[in-house]
């Protein structure tokens, strides 16, 4: 931890790329992913996710360590101060302060369903489920997340011991600090994830055709599902914009994260190439582990029509329901250790995720309020938790899928718009370009200067358009929701609205306090 | 079904692509390391 007022550092270079990497890698590389690609085109899917890739998701990896690199030497380790740094405008603190608020919103549901994944790694270990059906599987996790009853949960106790201990262990770590808390964390779950990821994927792919009676139900059937390109995809623009959509997910831009943890480094230190290993790293996991094992393990157990109706049902089905069924049947030998490492795997994919959505709280706290850190994660800490029993407690009614939309799918296009005009428009290219590339242990290809100037702004705001038409103002208007869920829908946009004016409180009160003792 | 040539095309452009991406940076990475 820091000693004297000083800002703590990256104990390694790798520690950093590592937990930059933990924080783009999560469930949804898994999950969300092979859904994507299969849905979309198949291999033809992978044309317009590496062009997005370069378009937006490189850029904006380079433009969010640049915002934090440079925030941090001014000691600003959250997004308000970075932004007040690069724009000397009132307003500057208050659009940063929607970076406190995404990863804030974002980590009081995320550790809930982080838990699941200790929960069902723990559940697989021990036999809990084993043969079940979907109808079972999905009663067994209904039961668990207290939305039903079911012989093995009566209640959501459980639930909510794991999701307790998931919590201690998330702030537990962010209170450790930056380089013995978060990167001893990184270097520790990351080479797990790694492992039990090739692990997985050399299980899987070897696993050949589980019934013969069914030689059409195979892993290679899997792959085809996946990879077999469909060109006539690529005229559909929705196919463009769900790359578009899947590599600023998968990169986990636009959430204030990774403008923290490159606060920690020092002015010369390189962002340039750990910017573009964190991204390749996230890709590994994502094009080549994620896609070798859910979807492919599907099609051979389940065949290629039922995996397409799993894959519309969401990622969540894909993960707790199919998974567990795949894992507990007589066909997937040792599956109940098979099952714990996938889980596990799951796991450690969230806790690096969730631990960098603390940071920049806690990091707001203690440069804004000069707060130590046992003091700014235990305020976090008391507030995460008293708004995550909402969540827990009003699953089935929407709640979390509320809070996702907006702070987790719509506010970070939004967010990532804002930073993007402000580093290349507003503090301008030149000084950012010369910015990004200080110190750098490659150079930026000079191509990408107008790329992060017009290009990807441009896509941005498509998206967002795209966004707000097609989902977000169905969302607002309750399309499609049940009359029971529209209480707790309100109740969530209320909950988030407070989360919001307490932040926006928070920015106003510690830059009244900083500018009167400048006074 | 089966997967096609061109699916085989695409799965291992994709891989290389990244394999490669990944082996470049992590090398840059500790070569620099080590010089340091």
């Amino acid at each position: 931890m820091a000693q004297n007022g000083e800002r703590e550092q990256w104990g390694t270079k790798i520690g950093l790329i590592l937990a930059v990497a933990g924080n783009a890698v999560g469930l949804g590389n898994f999950l969300r992913f092979p859904v994507q690609a299969a849905q979309n085109g198949g291999g033809a899917f992978m044309i317009p996710y590496f062009i997005f890739f370069i378009l937006l998701g490189i850029p904006l990896m380079w433009i969010e360590w640049g915002i934090g690199r440079h925030g941090g030497t001014f000691k600003h380790g959250s997004t308000p101060g970075m932004f007040d740094v690069l724009w000397k405008n009132k307003l500057a603190k208050y659009f940063g302060a929607l970076g406190l608020f995404i990863s804030i919103t974002i980590l009081i549901y995320y550790t809930y369903i982080e838990s699941w994944t200790l929960g069902f790694s723990l559940f697989s270990i021990l036999g809990m489920y084993s043969h079940e059906t979907k109808e079972t599987m999905t009663t067994f996790l209904s039961s668990y997340q207290g939305s039903t009853t079911s012989q093995t949960f009566t209640s959501i106790l459980p639930a909510y011991i794991l999701m307790i201990i998931t919590f201690f262990i998330n702030f537990w770590v962010l209170y450790r600090g930056i380089s013995r808390g978060i990167e001893k964390l990184a270097k520790i779950a990351m080479p797990m994830l790694f492992i039990f990821g090739v692990i997985l994927a050399i299980r899987i792919v070897t696993l050949g055709t589980p019934d013969p009676t069914h030689p059409e139900n195979s892993v290679l059937n899997g792959f085809a599902f996946i990879w077999n390109p469909d060109f006539s995809a690529l005229g559909n623009p929705n196919i463009w914009l769900a790359a578009a959509g899947q590599i600023f997910f998968t990169l986990s831009v636009g959430m204030g994260t990774i403008h923290a943890y490159a606060s920690y480094l020092k002015k010369n230190d390189d962002i340039v190439l750990s910017g573009l290993a964190t991204s390749s790293t996230n890709e590994f996991v994502e094009v080549i582990l994620g896609g070798s094992i859910a979807i492919p393990v599907a099609v051979a157990f389940f065949g290629l029509e039922a995996t397409k109706e799993i894959a519309a049902g969401g990622s969540f089905n894909l993960g707790f329901v199919s998974m567990p069924i795949i894992f507990g049947s007589d066909a997937f030998p040792m599956g109940e250790i098979f099952g714990f490492m996938w889980f596990l795997l799951l796991f450690f994919a969230g806790i690096t995720s969730s631990v960098a959505m603390g940071q920049p709280v806690v990091a707001f706290l203690e440069d804004e309020f000069g707060m130590d850190r046992k003091k700014a994660v235990g305020t976090l800490a008391i507030g995460v938790l008293i708004a995550v029993q909402f969540v827990v407690f009003f699953l089935k009614y929407g709640f979390l899928d509320e809070m996702d939309y907006w702070a987790g799918t719509f506010g970070l296009v939004v967010f990532a718009l804002i930073e993007t005009i402000l580093f290349m428009w507003v503090f301008g290219a030149d000084k950012a370009w010369k910015e990004m590339n200080n110190g750098g242990d490659i150079k930026i290809p000079f191509f990408f200067y107008y790329i992060m100037k017009y290009v990807t702004p441009v896509i941005l705001m498509i998206l967002m358009i795209w966004w707000f038409v097609q989902s977000a103002l169905p969302t607002l208007m309750l399309h499609n929701v049940s009359p029971v869920n529209v209480p707790y829908i309100w109740g969530a946009r209320v909950l988030m609205v407070i989360i919001a004016f307490i932040l926006i409180w928070m920015v106003k009160k510690a830059w009244d306090n900083n500018h009167s003792e400048v006074k | 079904m089966g997967l096609t040539t061109s699916g085989i095309i695409f799965l291992a452009l994709a891989w290389s692509i990244i394999i490669t991406l990944t082996v470049f940076s992590f090398y840059k990475v500790f070569k620099g390391e080590k010089k340091k």
